[in-house]
Protein backbone atom coordinates (compact mmCIF):
# COMPACT_ATOMS: atom_id res chain seq x y z
CA UNK A 1 0.00 0.00 0.00
CA UNK A 2 1.56 3.30 -1.08
CA UNK A 3 1.70 6.33 1.20
CA UNK A 4 -0.26 9.46 0.33
CA UNK A 5 2.55 12.00 0.34
CA UNK A 6 0.04 14.88 0.25
CA UNK A 7 -1.22 14.07 3.69
CA UNK A 8 1.06 14.89 6.67
CA UNK A 9 -0.79 12.43 8.88
CA UNK A 10 -0.12 9.60 6.45
CA UNK A 11 3.57 10.52 6.26
CA UNK A 12 3.64 10.68 10.04
CA UNK A 13 2.08 7.22 10.35
CA UNK A 14 4.55 5.76 7.86
CA UNK A 15 7.45 7.31 9.73
CA UNK A 16 6.22 6.09 13.09
CA UNK A 17 5.81 2.53 11.84
CA UNK A 18 9.37 2.49 10.53
CA UNK A 19 10.67 3.93 13.78
CA UNK A 20 8.75 1.45 15.94
CA UNK A 21 9.86 -1.49 13.82
CA UNK A 22 13.53 -0.65 13.37
CA UNK A 23 14.78 1.92 15.89
CA UNK A 24 12.56 2.53 18.92
CA UNK A 25 13.85 -0.24 21.20
CA UNK A 26 17.50 0.62 20.67
CA UNK A 27 17.13 4.41 20.73
CA UNK A 28 15.07 4.48 23.92
CA UNK A 29 17.93 2.73 25.71
CA UNK A 30 20.61 5.23 24.82
CA UNK A 31 19.23 8.31 23.04
CA UNK A 32 16.34 9.52 25.17
CA UNK A 33 15.32 13.08 24.38
CA UNK A 34 17.18 13.25 21.09
CA UNK A 35 15.47 13.95 17.79
CA UNK A 36 15.50 11.42 14.96
CA UNK A 37 14.58 12.12 11.35
CA UNK A 38 13.14 9.01 9.69
CA UNK A 39 13.45 9.00 5.91
CA UNK A 40 10.30 7.20 4.82
CA UNK A 41 11.74 6.61 1.35
CA UNK A 42 14.61 4.36 2.48
CA UNK A 43 13.77 3.75 6.18
CA UNK A 44 17.02 5.33 7.38
CA UNK A 45 17.32 7.29 10.63
CA UNK A 46 19.40 10.34 11.50
CA UNK A 47 19.86 11.48 15.08
CA UNK A 48 20.40 15.00 16.37
CA UNK A 49 20.38 16.90 19.65
CA UNK A 50 17.90 19.39 18.22
CA UNK A 51 15.17 19.14 15.62
CA UNK A 52 17.15 21.35 13.25
CA UNK A 53 20.30 19.29 13.71
CA UNK A 54 18.53 16.00 12.98
CA UNK A 55 16.76 17.34 9.89
CA UNK A 56 19.76 19.23 8.52
CA UNK A 57 21.99 16.18 8.95
CA UNK A 58 19.37 13.97 7.34
CA UNK A 59 19.01 16.34 4.39
CA UNK A 60 22.78 16.46 3.96
CA UNK A 61 22.88 12.66 3.76
CA UNK A 62 19.72 12.23 1.71
CA UNK A 63 18.94 15.44 -0.21
CA UNK A 64 15.86 13.92 -1.79
CA UNK A 65 14.53 12.26 1.32
CA UNK A 66 11.11 12.72 2.89
CA UNK A 67 11.46 12.94 6.62
CA UNK A 68 9.27 12.42 9.63
CA UNK A 69 10.68 13.83 12.85
CA UNK A 70 10.37 12.00 16.15
CA UNK A 71 11.68 12.75 19.61
CA UNK A 72 12.98 9.62 21.33
CA UNK A 73 10.86 8.70 24.32
CA UNK A 74 8.16 11.28 23.57
CA UNK A 75 4.73 10.95 22.00
CA UNK A 76 5.47 13.67 19.49
CA UNK A 77 8.40 15.68 18.20
CA UNK A 78 7.13 18.75 20.03
CA UNK A 79 4.94 19.71 22.93
CA UNK A 80 3.46 23.16 23.11
CA UNK A 81 1.89 25.08 25.92
CA UNK A 82 3.04 25.62 29.48
CA UNK A 83 0.34 23.12 30.52
CA UNK A 84 2.64 20.40 29.28
CA UNK A 85 5.09 21.00 32.06
CA UNK A 86 4.70 18.25 34.56
CA UNK A 87 6.48 17.26 37.72
CA UNK A 88 7.44 13.70 38.37
CA UNK A 89 5.43 12.30 41.28
CA UNK A 90 8.53 11.58 43.36
CA UNK A 91 9.39 15.28 43.40
CA UNK A 92 6.18 16.27 45.13
CA UNK A 93 6.03 13.57 47.82
CA UNK B 1 25.53 40.92 19.97
CA UNK B 2 22.85 42.68 21.93
CA UNK B 3 20.11 42.54 24.49
CA UNK B 4 16.77 41.84 22.88
CA UNK B 5 13.76 43.31 24.63
CA UNK B 6 10.30 41.83 24.60
CA UNK B 7 7.23 42.37 26.73
CA UNK B 8 4.62 40.62 28.82
CA UNK B 9 1.19 40.68 27.22
CA UNK B 10 -2.18 41.29 28.88
CA UNK B 11 -2.50 37.57 29.61
CA UNK B 12 0.88 37.44 31.31
CA UNK B 13 2.67 35.64 28.46
CA UNK B 14 6.18 36.70 27.44
CA UNK B 15 6.40 37.89 23.83
CA UNK B 16 9.10 39.15 21.51
CA UNK B 17 8.71 40.89 18.17
CA UNK B 18 10.51 39.11 15.35
CA UNK B 19 10.82 39.04 11.58
CA UNK B 20 10.43 35.65 9.90
CA UNK B 21 11.91 34.96 6.48
CA UNK B 22 11.84 32.04 4.08
CA UNK B 23 13.26 31.50 0.63
CA UNK B 24 11.57 34.53 -0.90
CA UNK B 25 14.24 37.27 -0.82
CA UNK B 26 11.88 40.21 -0.34
CA UNK B 27 9.18 38.79 1.89
CA UNK B 28 9.10 38.66 5.64
CA UNK B 29 6.39 38.72 8.25
CA UNK B 30 6.61 40.65 11.51
CA UNK B 31 4.95 38.93 14.44
CA UNK B 32 4.77 39.25 18.20
CA UNK B 33 5.70 35.67 18.98
CA UNK B 34 4.94 34.08 22.31
CA UNK B 35 7.96 32.62 24.09
CA UNK B 36 7.13 29.14 25.34
CA UNK B 37 9.90 27.46 27.31
CA UNK B 38 7.77 24.30 27.25
CA UNK B 39 8.29 24.16 23.50
CA UNK B 40 11.59 22.47 22.69
CA UNK B 41 11.42 23.49 19.04
CA UNK B 42 12.41 26.61 17.16
CA UNK B 43 9.28 28.26 15.79
CA UNK B 44 5.64 27.38 15.28
CA UNK B 45 3.81 29.47 12.70
CA UNK B 46 0.26 29.28 11.32
CA UNK B 47 0.18 28.18 7.69
CA UNK B 48 -1.60 31.37 6.62
CA UNK B 49 1.39 33.43 7.78
CA UNK B 50 3.95 30.96 6.45
CA UNK B 51 2.75 30.59 2.86
CA UNK B 52 3.77 34.06 1.58
CA UNK B 53 7.31 33.49 2.83
CA UNK B 54 8.09 30.56 0.56
CA UNK B 55 9.38 28.37 3.38
CA UNK B 56 11.19 25.25 2.14
CA UNK B 57 9.37 22.12 3.29
CA UNK B 58 11.41 19.41 5.04
CA UNK B 59 8.94 16.75 6.09
CA UNK B 60 6.51 16.16 8.93
CA UNK B 61 6.37 16.02 12.69
CA UNK B 62 3.74 15.61 15.39
CA UNK B 63 3.07 18.09 18.13
CA UNK B 64 1.17 17.23 21.29
CA UNK B 65 -1.47 19.45 22.84
CA UNK B 66 -2.41 19.89 26.48
CA UNK B 67 -5.31 17.44 26.15
CA UNK B 68 -2.95 14.68 25.03
CA UNK B 69 -4.02 14.73 21.42
CA UNK B 70 -1.42 15.14 18.71
CA UNK B 71 -1.46 16.88 15.36
CA UNK B 72 0.64 15.94 12.35
CA UNK B 73 2.01 18.92 10.52
CA UNK B 74 4.52 19.90 7.90
CA UNK B 75 7.98 21.11 8.92
CA UNK B 76 9.88 23.78 7.01
CA UNK B 77 13.04 25.83 7.27
CA UNK B 78 12.78 29.47 8.28
CA UNK B 79 14.95 32.27 9.60
CA UNK B 80 14.09 34.48 12.53
CA UNK B 81 15.58 37.94 12.60
CA UNK B 82 15.51 39.99 15.73
CA UNK B 83 13.54 43.14 15.07
CA UNK B 84 16.14 45.93 15.11
CA UNK B 85 14.29 48.60 17.12
CA UNK B 86 14.15 46.24 20.07
CA UNK B 87 17.88 45.70 20.28
CA UNK B 88 20.17 47.40 22.76
CA UNK B 89 23.94 46.92 22.47
CA UNK B 90 25.67 45.24 25.42
CA UNK B 91 27.92 48.18 26.22
CA UNK B 92 27.83 47.64 29.99
CA UNK B 93 25.77 44.94 31.67
CA UNK B 94 25.81 46.92 34.96
CA UNK B 95 24.50 50.15 33.44
CA UNK B 96 20.76 50.74 33.27
CA UNK B 97 19.27 50.11 29.87
CA UNK B 98 18.76 53.30 27.89
CA UNK B 99 16.09 53.69 25.26
CA UNK B 100 17.10 57.24 24.30
CA UNK B 101 20.31 56.68 22.36
CA UNK B 102 19.86 55.06 18.98
CA UNK B 103 22.01 51.94 19.13
CA UNK B 104 24.49 50.88 16.49
CA UNK B 105 22.94 47.56 15.64
CA UNK B 106 24.08 44.45 13.91
CA UNK B 107 21.40 42.14 12.53
CA UNK B 108 21.00 38.93 14.44
CA UNK B 109 19.29 35.98 12.89
CA UNK B 110 19.01 32.26 13.40
CA UNK B 111 17.66 29.53 11.12
CA UNK B 112 15.76 26.50 12.26
CA UNK B 113 12.81 24.16 11.82
CA UNK B 114 9.40 25.78 11.57
CA UNK B 115 6.35 23.80 12.61
CA UNK B 116 3.52 24.84 10.30
CA UNK B 117 0.40 25.02 12.43
CA UNK B 118 -1.06 26.41 15.61
CA UNK B 119 -3.05 29.54 16.27
CA UNK B 120 -0.22 32.03 16.58
CA UNK B 121 3.54 32.40 16.32
CA UNK B 122 5.43 30.63 19.08
CA UNK B 123 9.19 30.50 19.68
CA UNK B 124 10.82 27.87 21.85
CA UNK B 125 14.05 26.82 23.46
CA UNK B 126 15.83 26.06 20.20
CA UNK B 127 15.35 29.71 19.22
CA UNK B 128 16.74 31.00 22.51
CA UNK B 129 19.67 28.58 22.48
CA UNK B 130 20.33 29.25 18.80
CA UNK B 131 20.82 32.92 19.57
CA UNK B 132 23.01 31.97 22.54
CA UNK B 133 20.95 34.08 24.88
CA UNK B 134 19.45 33.86 28.34
CA UNK B 135 15.77 34.55 28.87
CA UNK B 136 14.76 36.79 31.76
CA UNK B 137 11.09 37.49 32.42
CA UNK B 138 9.91 40.17 34.81
CA UNK B 139 7.89 43.25 34.03
CA UNK B 140 9.62 43.12 30.64
CA UNK B 141 11.27 40.28 28.78
CA UNK B 142 15.02 40.30 28.16
CA UNK B 143 17.10 38.04 25.96
CA UNK B 144 20.67 38.56 27.16
CA UNK B 145 23.81 37.35 25.41
CA UNK B 146 25.31 34.31 27.12
CA UNK B 147 28.73 35.97 27.21
CA UNK B 148 27.26 38.70 29.40
CA UNK B 149 26.41 36.22 32.15
CA UNK B 150 29.43 35.38 34.36
CA UNK B 151 28.36 31.84 35.23
CA UNK B 152 29.32 28.53 33.61
CA UNK B 153 26.67 27.08 31.30
CA UNK B 154 25.65 23.63 32.51
CA UNK B 155 25.22 20.89 29.92
CA UNK B 156 21.60 19.90 29.27
CA UNK B 157 20.25 17.09 31.45
CA UNK B 158 18.23 14.30 29.98
CA UNK B 159 14.73 14.22 31.49
CA UNK B 160 13.65 10.85 33.02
Amino acid sequence: MSTNFNNPKAISEAGKKIYERLYQAEYEKSHLGKFVAINILDESATLGDTASEALNSARARYPKGLFHLIRVGHSGAFEVGLAHRHVHADRIR
Amino acid sequence: MSTQIGYVDENGHPRVTIHIRGTHPQEFVEVDAMIDTGFAGFLMLPIAQALPLGLALYGTGDYSLADGSSISCFLAEGTIEIRPPSQVPNANIDAPLSFDTPPALQPESVTGVVVLGGDGALVGMEFIRGLKKWLLVGSVVLLLDEVSIPVPVAPPRTSK
